[in-house]
């Protein structure tokens, strides 16, 4: 059963230079627990459509449906994670983790163990009293990850979470988060500009095309390894094909400009 | 960073010569710096009192470091420096106070509030850069020959660059900070005081070391033209009557006023950082 449902949205933002139209008929399904990837051309409004699903705003035009509910009646949970960690640097780890629970004042006497749970589990509890500034790059995504997932979202939306990193951390962190949404089972959508990172993590990739956005295709992705985990998906057979495929798609999308 | 940091700290206990002969020059320069700096102040002085002993400048104009001093220890034992000082302090306290607290709120509701940011835009712009010097006659009409008046004076001449700069900065906190309190479900005020104040703690501190500087300009000028206490008054008083040891006296006790306040937000300013 589908998780949630995107039924022919656009949108359209508006200033005094004119309107820009980021996003139009976009149309898809995210089925419960699946890990959807979404690739575009810079610029194709994938961001908005994330904004969009979180309801920071709304659609021009279109639904948006969890579980055939309105985002907004439908009590589901959304987490979404930006492109930076944006821990804030005058509260220490522990207290940039709980911010989300602090907020929705969820911060209860019983949290205190799940808290201490979540940063053992991701290797940060000696880093708990540490300020974001002490923490490296990998560590600061985990710290941002366990602040979204403390909220409990039903679906985690990743908008370019690994982009701010270097290539071998970008490699470890996407193992770490990749490993941690599979084990709380979550429904994630991961927007990248990194084919792939798409093909390691996804089950399932939506190319975009250029500004307006809309559904260009879909790729469902099977890869016939055992132990599945990002780094080892790089090595299956069909990840080339996938790939090229995929890498084609998005280039006769930008020629077309 | 902070990590980085103690290593280097840490690796202090085998330093190489280089690094020894380094510190000794950098330590030696500090030293020399801190002695030419006590030599002007020493000739400074020194030159005033010859200069005026010698009768080469009027002693009865120009007082004298001797006369000074001297006026310095009667006013200490009759009780005056304590009292003139304490209300110039009080007044200072006062009005730097106000400043902060209404200046931070004016600039909340600013933020707050798009349409009267903007609509109170221009009215800001020309009562900051009204000259505050010339409001000081009319409070005294309006407010009377008081307390009250240097008080609304000194407020007056901070108020509305601590409201501008507050505001500025407040609306240049990041987007996406205030976008991230948004996606965890927060309101406009969570942004206020998870982000937007907290952020902005340093600028309040330097905000903060300015208006203490400008509060004191503001209560001297309200006490020259209407008071019957405090520095400025004293200043005034003394040029009126041709008691310029009392004035240059005042003078110095200003100095050091002025210098000792600076310090003490400085230090407030460190323990922050
Ligand atoms: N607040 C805004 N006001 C006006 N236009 C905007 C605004 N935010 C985004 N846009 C425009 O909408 C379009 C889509 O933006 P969006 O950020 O969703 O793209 P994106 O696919 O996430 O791009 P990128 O891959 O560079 O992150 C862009 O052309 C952008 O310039
Ligand atoms: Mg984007």
């Amino acid at each position: 059963m589908s998780l949630l449902k995107i039924d022919n949205i656009s949108y359209s933002y508006h200033n005094l230079e004119g309107e820009t139209h980021a996003l139009a008929n976009v149309s898809f399904e995210v089925l419960d627990g699946e890990f959807l990837a979404i690739v575009g051309p810079s610029g194709c409004g994938k961001s908005t459509l994330l904004s969009l699903i979180a309801g920071l705003f709304e659609p021009s035009n279109g639904f948006i449906y969890i579980n055939d509910k309105n985002i907004k009646t439908s009590g589901k949970n959304i987490g979404y994670m930006l492109q930076k960690d944006h821990l804030l640097e005058w509260r220490d780890t522990y207290k940039n983790v709980t911010l989300g629970l602090e907020i929705q004042n969820k911060l209860h006497e019983n949290s205190y163990m799940q808290i201490n749970e979540l940063l053992n589990t991701y290797g940060l509890i000696s880093f708990k009293n540490s300020y974001p500034s002490e923490l490296s790059g990998g560590m600061r995504q985990r710290a941002a990850l366990i602040r979204t997932l403390l909220l409990e979202p039903d679906i985690l939306l990743l908008d370019e979470p690994f982009s701010a990193l270097d290539y071998q951390t970008r490699l470890e962190v996407s193992d770490d988060i990749w490993s941690i949404i599979k084990k709380e089972k979550k429904t994630a959508i991961l927007i990248t500009h990194d084919i792939a990172e798409a093909i390691s993590m996804a089950d399932r990739i939506i190319v975009l095309t250029d500004r307006p956005g809309s559904v260009k295709s879909v790729f469902e992705i099977s890869l016939n390894i055992k132990n599945k985990t990002p780094f080892n998906s790089r090595i299956a057979p069909e990840f080339s094909n996938y790939f090229n495929l995929i890498w084609k798609e998005l280039n006769n999308n930008e020629q077309k400009v | 960073m902070s990590r980085k940091y103690r290593k280097v700290k840490h690796s202090s206990a085998n330093v190489s010569a280089t690094q020894k002969a380094y510190v000794k020059h950098h330590i030696n320069r500090m030293r020399k710096i801190r002695i030419t700096q006590f030599l002007i102040l020493i000739s400074f002085f020194l030159l005033w009192e010859i200069t005026t002993r010698l009768k080469v400048i009027d002693p009865f104009i120009f007082s004298s470091p001797s006369r000074v001093l001297k006026t310095f220890i009667q006013m200490m034992v009759d009780g005056q420096l304590f009292f003139h000082v304490g209300i110039t302090l009080l007044e200072t306290f006062a009005s730097f106070i106000i400043v902060i607290v209404l200046g931070i709120f004016i600039a909340v509701i600013l933020w707050w509030n798009d349409n009267i940011a903007q609509i109170f835009d221009p009215y800001l712009v020309i009562l900051n850069a009204l000259p505050k010097s010339a409001l000081a006659p009319v409070f005294i009409v309006w407010l009377g020959n008081n307390m009250k008046t240097i008080i609304v004076a000194a407020v007056s001449v901070a108020l509305f660059g601590t409201i501008i700069n507050l505001y500025t900065d407040f609306i240049n906190v990041e987007e996406d900070k205030i976008k991230l309190i948004k996606t965890l479900g927060g309101s406009k005020a969570d942004v206020l005081f998870k982000v937007i104040i907290p952020s902005n703690i340093p600028s309040i501190i330097s905000v903060m070391k300015i208006n203490i500087g400008l509060s004191l300009v503001g209560v001297i000028i309200g006490e020259f033209l209407a008071a019957k206490s405090g520095l400025g008054y004293l200043i005034v008083y003394g040029s009126q009557v041709f008691k310029l040891d009392l004035v240059m006296t005042s003078i110095v006790i200003l100095c050091v006023v002025a210098t000792g306040l600076y310090k003490v937000l400085s230090v407030i300013e460190k323990k922050y950082k």
